[in-house]
């Protein structure tokens, strides 16, 4: 059964009807749009051949080539020498963002961006509408089908952007619709037909098997989404515990998760950088660190949140990464707060005498903004709570490079600065 | 040593002693309770070196004098599954045979010679507290006391002896209690001490674990350590030992406040109830329940994401502008629990400002409000 939904249809009968848009290769396409010149040729977005960095958006010409994102650059270049190898610019691709969740909102207020370049729409009982403002036709049967295309021409007219849209009566169909028609697709899987469509498809595809639970359903010979449709529901969940009866359900297709527009704010706020060469020097690692700390906190403070756990990452020349994290006695929103914790935690994740080629910082826990106040401190909280206050006024207003703390200042010897700050070397896709 | 003993009075000696007796420590010794059969009176001592006390038991038959040493866990579950009135105790260098009626244990324990010295009682200085005063002002003070070690020198209650006077204060640096009460024989200079938390609960253990432990409480205040003599409970008087917290307490004085515009008087089990029922809405994110004054009711209201919402109204007398302030409802049930009277008086400057809790002239306790921004 499921439960009952804030965004559910008029009429009961209508079932519902989920989009998945997903824009193809991001970065990569946002470059050729930019850049003609690079149309239709190998893109690859995430640094320079002589970055040493990883592969975070490749355009569908490189992709043909085998290269994948996450891959690091070095190899990207081994295998497909002749690609446009950027560093991206992720204000841009913020701003095409931007762009087209505000073209789909046209189409239904129930719009939920998941990532920079996905988001899901529900136009359940949305076709009378569409039809008046002439999206689809009166006659026709497959409405979504003909909306989904309606709103892909919009976006490749407006815009300049191909994207690839899943159409389905859940959030996991639309998901795995889309998919199945990248690049540049539609798939509209009809109301009724998703175990049908699912059933074929390695259970891999299904979102939330990741490897692990993909092999321990293969020893049981389940090895697609139909093998799986086909046990009872009971059995796999006595077997997979509660996690189990909803896998059983995803397997038949069925996602009871509605298309939230406002999913409640972050879970966490990160932020992470490669360095150019690995490093062996604290030094600098902890100026970086320091740096994405400040990112961070002014994310935070710019959302009015407070938080009070941090983890520290470090992920090591051979890939092998290490992560650790710690609370705060209190909930805060202050830099000086979270550093003498994060420099500890540095402290304790780094100890390994390798290279060090990527560091990061996460701030979680979060609460609204409203703080036990201290008894003796409090003078002293105001006074940093103006600091930070002026400093990020400042920034707002000149770019985050008007001021540069002591700690961060060693990045000014490697590292370009532009008016959004330390030119970092990869750009990331979550929000 | 050999000794014969009351085993009910025997067991409520072993688990005062146990209180003291430390958990993890890599010194075995400092596990067990030291027996110390002497000809007048059989000892019950344990230390974890920062604390320590002796429990004297006095209607013991002492059959040989000597000392044994039994690890303190043990001790205390045997003596609680025993149901005979009487047992007797042995022990050798390194083993305590303990029988009663068709029960007999044999305890490996370690050499008595190896557990450190806990210091006596002197025979001067001392200045004395009322037991049942005593108890009041350690209950009052020391549930303010930081948990977490991180803070300051918070980690223990701040004695002030000044004459007739003493006077405890406890903060955690988010609230603070500050109390007073009178003393015998205290020294003609102010002297102060920072007596750790643990050494706090365990006094009041050693006091109110029995019932007719009334009279003076005498005791001596070093520069590094504090000692305590309870009047005599069970036939004998306990002695508590603890060295002081090495720091300096905050400057409390000024942050008490010491004027104020806006007065309440409240039913102390009526305003507990309020809070009570307001706090079933509250978690960790919450920011607490806030106390809405206007007129001559109180409104006590939380609100919690995806939890729900708690409105609850009581009379009070009120004096001054409408208000809304938060706090932590665990400090504010905290700090009316201890309150000996059926009315007390919260007084307050406004929002964001701190609260003041007072009972009399004798309990003040000062409350930092969640911030609502």
């Amino acid at each position: 059964m499921q439960p009952p939904r804030r965004n559910s249809t008029q009429s009961p009968a209508a079932p519902p009807a989920i989009f998945l848009v997903d824009i193809d290769a991001f970065f990569a396409q946002v470059e050729q749009i930019l850049r003609p010149e690079l149309a239709g040729r190998p893109v690859v977005v995430g640094g320079l051949v002589t970055d040493r960095s990883v592969v975070a958006s490749a355009s569908y010409e490189a992709r043909a080539r085998g290269v994948k994102t996450a891959m690091p650059i070095a190899q990207a270049h081994r295998i497909c020498p002749d690609a446009a190898f950027l560093r991206g610019n992720f204000h841009a691709y913020a701003r095409f963002s931007e762009a087209m969740m505000d073209l789909c909102r046209r189409y239904t207020p129930l719009v939920e961006a998941v990532s920079l370049d996905e988001a899901y729409l529900n136009v359940t009982g949305c076709r009378r509408l569409f039809q008046a403002q002439g999206v689809v036709s009166s006659a026709a049967d497959p409405w979504p089908l003909e909306a989904a295309e309606h709103l892909k021409r919009t976006i490749r007219r407006e815009l300049g952007l191909a994207v690839t849209i899943g159409v389905g009566t859940s959030r996991l169909v639309a998901k795995i619709a889309c998919d199945y028609a990248k690049p540049s697709g539609i798939a509209w899987i009809h109301p009724g037909r998703e175990e049908r469509f699912l059933a074929p498809l390695p259970l891999a595809e299904l979102p939330g098997i990741g490897p692990k639970t993909a092999e321990r359903l293969a020893r049981y010979n389940l090895r697609q989404i139909g093998d799986l449709a086909r046990i009872p529901a009971a059995l796999v969940a006595g077997h997979f515990g509660p996690a189990g009866e909803a896998l059983a359900a995803r397997a038949r297709g069925c996602d009871p998760t509605p298309v939230d527009p406002d999913p409640g704010g972050p879970k966490s706020i990160s932020r992470q950088a490669t360095f150019q060469a690995n490093l062996i020097d604290r030094g600098p690692m902890k100026a970086m660190l320091y740096y994405l700390l400040e990112r961070a906190c002014r994310q935070l403070r710019g959302a009015g949140l407070l938080a009070r756990t941090v983890t520290v990452k470090v992920r090591y020349a051979d890939f092998r990464t290490e992560a650790r994290g710690r609370s705060l006695p209190t909930f805060s929103d202050h830099d000086d707060d979270f550093w003498p914790v994060a420099s500890a935690l540095f402290n304790k994740v780094h100890t390994r005498r390798v290279g060090v080629r990527l560091v990061g910082v996460a701030l979680g826990h979060f609460a609204p903004a409203g703080r036990q106040l201290d008894l003796f401190g409090e003078r002293r909280y105001e006074r940093r709570s103006r600091l930070y206050r002026a400093i990020d006024g400042l920034r707002r207003r000149f770019g985050f490079s008007v001021l540069v703390t002591g700690r961060a200042i060693e990045l000014l010897a490697t590292h370009d600065r532009d008016e959004h700050g330390f030119r970092l070397r990869t750009a990331c896709l979550s929000r | 040593m050999k000794i014969v003993c009351d085993r009910a009075t025997l067991t409520r000696g072993v688990q005062v002693a146990s209180g003291v007796v430390a958990q993890k420590s890599p010194k075995p010794a400092l596990g067990c309770i030291k027996l110390e059969a002497r000809k007048e009176r059989m000892t019950l001592l344990a230390t974890d070196l920062e604390v320590g006390i002796r429990v004297e038991l006095d209607k013991m038959e002492v059959q040989q004098t000597g000392d044994g040493l039994v690890p303190a866990d043990r001790l205390h579950g045997i003596l609680r599954e025993l149901e005979a009135d009487t047992i007797t105790i042995t022990s050798t260098e390194h083993e305590t045979e303990i029988v009663a009626p068709g029960a007999r244990f044999k305890v490996l324990g370690d050499n008595p010679a190896d557990f450190p010295l806990v210091p006596e009682f002197p025979a001067s200085g001392a200045f004395t507290v009322e037991a049942d005063d005593l108890v009041g002002l350690i209950q009052r003070t020391l549930f303010a006391t930081a948990k977490e070690n991180t803070r300051y020198a918070l980690n223990g209650v701040l004695w002030e002896v000044d004459g007739g006077n003493v006077t405890l204060v406890a903060t955690d640096g988010r609230r603070l209690s500050l109390v007073k009460g009178k003393c015998k024989d205290g020294p003609a200079e102010k002297k102060t001490a920072i007596v750790p938390s643990k050494a706090m609960a365990l006094i009041e253990h050693c006091l109110a674990d029995v019932a007719e432990a009334k009279g003076p409480v005498r005791i001596v205040m070093g520069e590094k350590d504090i000692l305590l003599e309870s009047p005599p409970a069970d036939g004998g008087k306990r002695i508590a030992y603890s060295r002081l917290v090495d720091g300096h307490f905050p400057k409390y004085d000024d942050v008490i406040p010491k004027d104020f515009d806006r007065k309440a008087t409240l039913g102390t089990q009526a305003f507990l109830a309020a809070v009570r029922k307001a706090a079933l809405l509250t978690n960790e994110e919450s920011r607490g329940v806030s106390l809405k004054f206007a007129g001559q009711e109180l409104m006590v209201t939380s609100r919690t994401p995806e939890m729900g919402e708690a409105e609850i109204r009581m009379p009070v007398e009120y004096a001054g502008e409408p208000l809304d302030v938060g706090f932590n409802p665990q400090y504010l049930l905290d700090a009316a629990k201890v309150v000996d009277a059926e009315t007390f008086t919260f007084s307050f400057k406004g929002p964001n400002k701190p609260g003041v809790i007072t009972e009399g002239r004798l309990f003040t306790h000062v409350l930092m409000p969640v911030s609502v921004v």
